[in-house]
């Protein structure tokens, strides 16, 4: 039984976590979490336990847990270890992906088109807050597919762990105005050459590709993080 | 069931309740007598160590972190397959992540603590074999792959290295690794030289070729041992 509670509660702050809704800095209160789930605080400590084996949560001795919080620096550090371990996997996914997971990455990318289609009609030239969502979702599965083609689930853990804590980061970003006509254009030239070279079974160019793509997001990311210290000051 | 020595022997130095928990249900997964499927059940385990459920649900999620368990709706931790390849698994990601350490490291320029780990290992090599040795190396192994990410200086990647130190740590004392530590500080050597001379590339080469070696040990390890069980 009272595994199934903490179970409940990390699902429950987790997603808290990653709508946003328990922002970066944020401190958990243990008792405040437990009576808003309806469990005792004992399940709410070993899920905190875990987020904080993850990542998410730091734990500072003395004052309690709190969501992680990102510097300039903190996302730098953050991406340096992505580029390394998502490039590992493009080049582990061209050597092993199959031909059914090669499909489905075929139906994303003609998806992702079809969403560019879409954007460009809006008349601000930006996507919509549910064109994003969708666009973010298809995102998450075209990574999700490598992931898994890579044929190493622990290395999946770790991606995944590394994704979920950008993605609290990124809760902030997900402002549809981001989601310009161009930068869904540059994504689907990214996926198409991309699957390209899976085909290909080309894995030093996967390797490239993909750490190419990484150190694009780690400048979008940098560069949104300036503007809003900008506007902050 | 008749265990291979080095399961049986109560030798383990523990440093905590928590690796002390972490080693035993580990040697129960490597023996077999934890299947893949099995549920860590907190009160049953708490019985079974004499211990309270505190250090044990932090052993837990150590497991967890480093794939042994996973987590499963409303079954709690539940073991996961364990063999051969799992630890080829292990060991490829900590390649990947020893290997940026040590490129990231490569850019720093504070080098005065590398150059004291790689004094100490060359002062190893040439030291009396005696049982104080063994007990050194292990430390220096510690040491040296921690002084690395601390001078890569990358919180991120620092938390996910130290993951893996707990493991190593038992897989180190629990293999007999003595007839290896030779090849490790010749292997180390080599890193840290290229670090010194600030060369990046050879020190990445030098690091993966390590990591490589030490996964392939650790697999004839594992392979003899799963042998054994049939």
């Amino acid at each position: 039984m009272e595994q199934s509670f903490a179970e409940k509660s990390y699902e429950y702050i987790r997603d808290k976590l990653s709508c946003g809704e328990l922002p970066p800095g944020k401190r958990l209160v243990n008792r405040a979490l437990a009576s808003e789930i309806g469990v005792s605080v004992i399940p709410i400590r070993e899920a905190i336990h875990r987020l904080v084996s993850e990542g998410l949560v730091i734990h500072v001795p003395g004052a309690g847990a709190f969501v992680r919080k990102a510097n300039r620096e903190d996302l730098d550090n953050l991406y340096v270890l992505r580029d390394a371990l998502e490039s590992c996997v493009a080049a582990e996914a061209s050597r092993y992906i199959t031909g059914e997971q090669l499909e489905e990455l075929e139906e994303l990318l003609v998806r992702a088109k079809r969403d560019v289609e879409e954007i460009r009609k809006q008349p601000q030239g930006h996507s919509n807050r549910q064109q994003l969502e969708h666009w973010l979702d298809d995102e998450r599965q075209f990574h999700e597919l490598l992931v898994e083609a890579s044929r190493n689930p622990l290395l999946a853990k770790v991606i995944n762990e590394h994704r979920a804590i950008s993605n609290i980061f990124d809760a902030q970003r997900h402002d549809p105005r981001l989601l310009t006509v161009r930068v869904a254009e540059e994504t689907c030239r990214f996926k198409a050459e991309f699957l390209q070279v899976l085909r290909n079974r080309d894995a030093s160019l996967a390797r490239k590709l993909m750490s190419q793509q990484i150190q694009c997001g780690r400048k979008m990311v940098i560069e949104y993080f300036k503007y809003q210290k900008r506007n902050q000051n | 069931m008749d265990l291979p020595l080095a399961l049986t022997t109560n030798s383990l130095r523990v440093t905590s309740l928590r690796q002390y928990i972490f080693n035993e249900i580990l040697k129960s997964i490597f023996t077999g007598e934890f299947e893949a499927g099995t549920r860590l059940k907190i009160q049953y385990l708490a019985k079974r160590y004499g211990v309270s459920s505190t250090p044990l649900r932090e052993a837990i999620i150590d497991l967890c972190g480093v794939g042994f368990a996973q987590f499963s709706l409303n079954r709690g931790a539940v073991v996961s397959a364990f063999g051969p390849q799992q630890i080829r698994d292990i060991y490829q990601v900590r390649r990947i992540l020893e290997v940026e350490s040590v490129h990231c490291a490569c850019d720093c320029r504070n080098l005065k603590d590398i150059e004291e780990v790689y004094t100490e290992t060359i002062n190893l090599q040439v030291a009396d074999r005696d049982e104080n040795w063994f007990r050194r190396c292990t430390e220096i192994d510690k040491k040296t792959h921690l002084t690395i990410v601390n001078a890569a200086g990358n919180s991120h990647l620092k938390h996910e290295i130290i993951r893996y130190e707990r493991l190593m740590n038992t897989i180190n004392l629990i293999m007999e690794q003595d007839k290896h530590y030779e090849d490790f500080l010749s292997e180390h050597l080599e890193i840290l030289e290229a670090m010194i001379h600030c060369d990046q590339k050879s020190a990445g080469e030098a690091m993966s070729n390590h990591i490589n070696a030490a996964g392939k040990r650790t697999v004839e390890w594992i392979s003899s041992l799963v042998e054994f069980q049939q």
